[in-house]
């Protein structure tokens, strides 16, 4: 029963935190009537992956697992390329807000063409590519005769918990102020999209796209396994592997420090001019 | 969740939102789509269902064989870690199962070639187990170096050109009464004298027949010829029979029935050579020691032998059963 609520607890959480950070973006620039593109993007990948489940369940198919993988490599990718600009975009748009100019924000959001719906997409995409993977385990789960209905209630539990943490941080992006919002919710999409890439890599390897760099890394499945909580919630956080292959852990550093390293640069101009205004 | 933000909702303009709303559907279909047709495949005959029972060890069994084709594993997960089973071809993935729990059982119906695979069982430093995959012949050689339907017409069809130009030296040979060359012509054609013996053997009586007019028994010999189709099979028993009717043949035979031989061997050796490497390398060996031995009346039996022998080894390296 833990197994299945820790797997239901990081497919839950990737999607989730995607979401929730989605979803406090919109509404601390003022454009909360953008959620509802959001919640559209949401059923609409829920309503896919339960029909994908039924429609599998009837054939007593299995999921193909190498157009899973293409699937999941390619969103993957999508969304960390539209998490980083994202977040460097608005990093742009903080800096040019004197006091709390929402308005001026809610003005970079309507500029970008299409801002609302790519947000919408983003959410679709996060809960679909998480979603297609539950279905095949739930499956798996609610075939297991000699276990009864505990898989089952673990992996609802799961979900539960993951729905939570979404929730939570979505209230808690709500209370930041604007810059640190930014600047908090910033450094943890950097963690989330260094994840993705490296999970795309993973998935490419998978669906047979790509061979190079396999080695193992590290191996640390004996000390933090990926079916531990700490480990789950690592994993859905920071895109933690407990044994990434080489090719993994470089993309994902590659990635990472560069892109935080700029996040976190001092702000030149701007910032100075504005805290002339202020003083 | 849903409860979040919706108050400024109701102002959202309709126009936006259908744009909004056929992206998503068009999505919608796409995954849809792609869903449908991976899973069509899997809809076909049962395949065969072989257990595997992974342990905190490792595989049980830890070597797996399984006939090539459609094979469904029927993976139980009997560690206390959620498992993922990869069949593996060096590093490549060939296909796997994610998300095993504990105590749980999942299938995996994959395709596979014949040759070997490797299966992980578990934790990393688990040893990872051998799946064998072998072929109907019960090798593992894997089928794509054997010819494909496509070539072995194409064999068929050189080889029925190669067939009408020995019937035109024929006819002319006979025409100019040249029954030396008559009877090369007629040597060049021995891998199909079995499918048409009657009427080769009436064309033989009439060339030796010093007074005979052999214009009829000829004309009767190219019907019968031009009326073949020989299938690859047939065509290798032909040529392995003439080797072995090189073996007692005089010298004046000898370089026809040669030249039965190597004229085919020319489409056939590429693909003997990408099914069975060794075999066609052999063969090319035996057939320009044999040429040598012809231009200097040198004896042929043994080698003629060895090499029907050999050509008779094809049907099966084909793949041709």
């Amino acid at each position: 029963m833990f197994v299945p609520f820790l797997i239901m607890l990081r497919e839950g959480v990737e999607a989730a935190l995607i979401v929730g950070i989605i979803a406090s973006y919109l509404v601390q620039t003022g454009r909360g009537r953008a959620l509802n593109a959001v919640w559209l993007g949401v059923g609409a990948a829920c309503l896919l992956c339960l029909a994908t489940g039924l429609k599998l369940h009837r054939a007593a198919a299995e999921f193909p697992q190498k157009a899973q993988e293409l699937f999941e490599a390619a969103v993957g990718l999508l969304a960390a390329i539209i998490l980083t600009l994202m977040v460097f975009w608005m990093r742009e748009a903080a800096q040019s807000i004197k006091a709390r100019l929402h308005g001026r924000v809610d003005e970079a959001l309507s500029r970008a063409e299409g801002g609302g719906l790519a947000l919408a997409g983003m959410a679709f995409l996060a809960v679909a590519r998480e979603g297609l993977e539950s279905v095949v385990f739930l499956m798996a789960a609610f075939s297991q005769e000699d276990l009864g209905w505990q898989p089952a209630i673990g992996a609802c539990l799961g979900l539960l918990a993951a729905v939570a943490i979404g929730v939570a941080v979505f209230r808690f992006g709500r209370r930041l102020d604007l810059r640190r919002f930014f600047r908090w919710t910033g450094v943890l999409i950097l963690f989330v999209a260094a994840g993705l890439l490296a999970g795309a890599l993973r998935s490419a390897h998978e669906a047979g796209l790509w061979n190079g760099l396999q080695a193992t890394a590290y191996d640390l499945s004996e000390i933090l396994p990926l079916d531990s909580l700490a480990g789950t919630l690592l994993a859905g956080l920071f895109g933690y592997r407990d044994a990434p292959s080489l090719g993994e852990l470089l993309l994902y550093l590659a990635f990472l420090l560069p892109a935080l390293a700029l996040f976190l640069r001092p702000a030149a101009a701007g910032r100075r001019a504005e805290k002339v205004q202020n003083a | 969740m849903p409860d979040l933000g919706l108050h400024a909702a109701r102002a959202r303009s309709s126009r936006s939102r259908s744009s909004r709303t056929s992206v998503l559907a068009s999505l919608v279909a796409t995954l849809a789509l792609m869903a449908a047709s991976g899973i069509a495949p899997a809809l076909a005959a049962d395949p065969p269902l072989v257990p595997v029972t992974v342990t905190a060890k490792g595989c049980e069994p830890n070597e797996l064989t399984v006939p090539a084709g459609r094979v469904t594993f029927l993976i139980t997960n009997r560690s206390s870690r959620a498992l993922e089973w990869e069949i593996l071809k060096g590093v490549m993935i060939v296909d796997e199962r994610e998300n095993i729990a504990p105590g749980f059982k999942q299938r995996l119906t994959t395709n596979l070639a014949p040759g070997a695979y490797e299966v992980t069982c578990g934790l990393l430093s688990n040893p990872r187990g051998k799946l064998t995959v072998l072929n109907p012949a019960g090798g593992t050689m894997p089928a794509a170096a054997r010819p494909g339907a496509a070539e072995l017409i194409g064999l068929s069809a050189e080889y029925r050109i190669w067939t009408l130009q020995a019937l035109d030296d024929l006819t002319r040979a006979v025409a100019a009464k040249d029954r030396a060359s008559s009877r090369a012509a007629l040597l060049h054609l021995a891998p199909l004298e079995r499918l048409a013996a009657p009427q080769a053997q009436a064309l033989q009586a009439a060339l030796a027949r010093p007074d005979g007019d052999p214009g009829a028994a000829a004309a009767a010999y190219a019907v019968a010829i031009r009326g073949l189709s020989p299938a690859p099979q047939e065509l290798l028993r032909g040529l392995a029979d003439t080797a072995r009717r090189l073996a007692a043949a005089d010298a004046a035979e000898a370089a026809a029935l040669l030249v039965a031989i190597t004229a085919p061997a020319g489409h056939l050796l590429p693909l003997v050579k990408r099914a069975d490497p060794a075999l066609g390398e052999q063969l090319d060996r035996q057939l320009a020691a044999l040429a040598l031995a012809v231009q200097a009346q040198a004896p042929l039996e043994q080698a003629s032998l060895a090499l029907a022998g050999d050509l008779a080894r094809l049907p099966g390296v084909l793949g041709l059963g």
